[in-house]
């Protein structure tokens, strides 16, 4: 008796989940047909944003997401982000099913964590256009890739920490001559950073010494806190170049509590800590992803090419707000101005060590 | 290299360190330690950590008083602790599962609920947040060196200390504690003397909510005033090794915390010396290295002791 019961209900179950099934998969098919209906009559291109962490960074990720929205608001564009999280596991599904949807003309995506995965995908699926930012993959008829030259854009930050620890004008700089640098992991990538701002500093100052410490991943601020204010107060360091997403937002704390300086990275982040974050490494994920959709939208991204975006074609550059203005002293804007002046016209090289 | 690292342990520099990294492991191995001696391994301290340092910093901020945002976030994680006691107690489901179904929702809730209510994802920080006090002692903080050691220390520092006393003295001076560790040790020979075993297991429970929800908002107030998603980064998992190689006691897991946070204390010392010769990556390899050196020394102790017969294998085994 109890027997047919449970089978009874696990019946009812069944029809019940068929049903919602079924009135699923209809309302899944009337978006498409009314998609591809509008997409007859006045044709509005659309672009998703798949973003292989969580947004809120307030820098990387972020950047891209403005320059995406910006895109959506002047060029006409819909738009649609999708975060995939933090499980990798996840997100070869989340790509593979975005451009199954082929509900996007165009697909942006980037990081060196996505290369491989994006490279497969694009092999697997010609007719989809990508827009792969922050690496290279060259070569593939359906890809335009964007790269910035982390080095040139570090270098004018190690310029400018080398100018305030030399600095006295400023209150809080000490007369050692050291600076600090903390990135997430050791990688690559973040390497690249770490030696053009050793290049940078050493351009203005052959003495400038510089420590720098990895907090082993891009999440942990109270360890990016605990490394910074070992520097700080253990090295005497007067200002610290963090490049360590969310991770970093401990480092410029650090830097707020003791008064000291502390660059920021990605996004402009002067005024997380105003006066205490001097100015922010900016790679202008938003300018040059609102740059490539502009061009894809008049038919002139060149797909299968690698772009190398560096100081000279405003890819990277110090967030020079009025923040900067107003703590940073003129004498060292100026010499910043001459130093950016030089790696546009070509007078500084700066060495990758990527290549 | 060497000069630059003595000249930070002869200034005592390291004390204010190792006393910031080891508080949170400290307090969360407590509360660890405390469901552990009633056989109820807490698994989820990652996720309730979690859960505690986003509720206290949010509360917080919106109360504009440090001691409501701690309060919310300790009873926030003894209600979890109650709800995991209640599906591994009444409804008979694994402890591990529970435990990991603990991190996964602290992780996830805390992103969806920032995303919902700051409409920040990834980190949140406000801007006029009332942290954890800072304790300056008078006349000691003037002293040299001694100031150091006992003065500008945040509250819970202090706290995590009295904790240890607490835990040890609930557990070995009151009929209640005598109660908890006979349920861990033997809870069919509990069960038959009438203690009940399984409401004094959801009251450990609880305990342990209290400590972690402690250990989660000194993360979020007290070391940062901010809260970045997974920001425990682990720290969870080292309370659980600690709680074991502890030996389950509370004066082993102080002991166990000093060890571990040391081993923080140096890696963060050793990554900030300039031109180290030491590779990063085998630096941040020391705290885990710590902790299999550390399981491996106390399973060969304990091997030895149970040749010479000290302890009897039934409660060796537990």
């Amino acid at each position: 008796m109890k027997r047919s019961m449970n089978r009874k209900w696990l019946a009812i179950g069944m029809v019940c989940l068929m049903v919602l099934l079924a009135a699923c998969g209809k309302t899944g098919t009337d978006v498409k047909t009314e998609g591809t209906a509008s997409g007859d009559g006045a044709k509005k291109p659309t672009v998703g944003y798949y973003v292989n962490s969580t947004l809120g960074d307030k820098s990387f990720f972020d950047s891209v997401k403005r320059g995406v929205d910006q895109a959506a608001s002047e060029l006409g564009y819909e738009a649609k982000t999708i975060e995939g999280g933090n499980n990798q596991a996840d997100w070869p599904a989340g790509l593979e099913s975005m451009i199954t949807s082929k509900k996007y003309d165009v697909i942006v995506v980037g990081t060196s964590q996505m290369i491989d995965l994006t490279k497969e995908l694009a092999a697997k699926y010609p007719d989809q256009k990508f827009i792969f930012y922050d690496d290279a993959i060259a070569d593939m008829p359906n890809v335009y890739s964007m790269i910035y030259s982390q080095s040139e854009g570090s270098f004018l930050a190690g310029a400018f920490a080398a100018l305030v620890t030399t600095s006295t004008e400023l209150t809080n700089s000490n007369p050692e001559k050291v600076i600090g640098f903390i990135g997430g992991m050791n990688v690559p990538i973040i390497n690249d950073f770490k030696s053009g701002y050793e290049q940078g500093a050493h351009y203005i100052d052959k003495d400038v010494q510089i420590v720098s410490s990895y907090i082993g991943n891009f999440y942990d601020a109270p360890k990016g806190k605990e490394l910074s204010l070992a520097m700080y107060n253990g090295q005497k360091a007067d200002i610290v170049y963090q490049v360590a997403a969310a991770g970093g937002l401990g480092v410029l704390e650090a830097g707020s509590e003791l008064g000291k300086y502390s660059i920021g990275v990605d996004s402009n982040q002067n005024g997380l800590y105003p006066g205490s974050v001097l100015t922010s490494m900016l790679k202008n994920l938003d300018s040059s992803t609102f740059r490539a959709l502009q061009m894809f939208k008049e038919d002139k991204l060149p797909f299968g090419k690698v772009e190398l975006l560096g100081v000279k074609e405003d890819g990277v550059g110090l967030a020079a707000d009025k923040l900067y203005e107003e703590h940073v002293p003129q004498a060292i804007r100026d010499k910043m101005k001459e130093v950016e002046d030089k790696l546009r016209n070509g007078e500084i090289k700066v060495e990758s060590a990527l290549d | 290299m060497w000069l630059n690292v003595w000249a930070q342990i002869a200034d005592l520099t390291i004390i204010a360190v190792l006393l910031r990294c080891m508080t949170p492991i400290l307090l969360a191995a407590i509360g660890g330690l405390i469901s552990d001696i009633t056989g109820v391994t807490n698994i989820g301290l990652e996720g309730l950590m979690l859960v505690s340092a986003f509720t206290s910093i949010a509360v917080s901020a919106a109360s504009g008083n440090w001691m409501v945002g701690v309060v919310s976030g300790v009873l926030i994680c003894v209600g979890m602790s109650y709800a995991m006691a209640f599906f591994h107690i009444k409804l008979k489901v694994d402890i591990v599962i529970t435990g990991f179904a603990m991190n996964i929702f602290g992780s996830g809730a805390t992103i969806f609920l920032m995303s919902k209510l700051f409409q920040a994802t990834g980190s949140y920080n406000p801007s006029n947040l009332d942290k954890i006090p800072v304790v300056n002692i008078p006349f000691i903080e003037n002293i040299p060196y001694v100031n150091k050691l006992f003065s500008g220390h945040s509250l819970m520092v202090w706290i995590a200390f009295l904790a240890v006393l607490f835990c040890f003295i609930m557990l070995y001076r009151t009929p209640y504690g005598v109660h908890l560790r006979a349920i861990g040790e033997a809870p069919d020979s509990a069960k038959s003397l009438g203690i009940p075993v399984g409401r004094l297991q959801y009251s450990a429970m609880a305990w342990s909510g209290v400590f972690v929800g402690l250990a989660g908002s000194f993360m979020s107030m007290g070391m940062t005033s901010m809260f970045v998603k997974d920001m425990t980064a682990g720290t969870g998992f080292l309370a659980l090794a600690v709680v074991l190689l502890g030996n389950r006691n509370p004066i082993g897991v102080l002991i166990g915390s000093i060890i571990f946070g040391l081993a923080k204390t140096f890696e963060t010392i050793f990554q900030t010396i300039p031109n180290s010769p030491v590779p990063s990556q085998f630096v941040q390899m020391m705290p885990y290295v710590v902790t299999v050196l550390a399981l491996v020394v106390f399973a060969i102790r304990k091997q030895n002791r149970q040749k010479k017969g000290l302890v009897a294998p039934a409660a060796a085994k537990s």
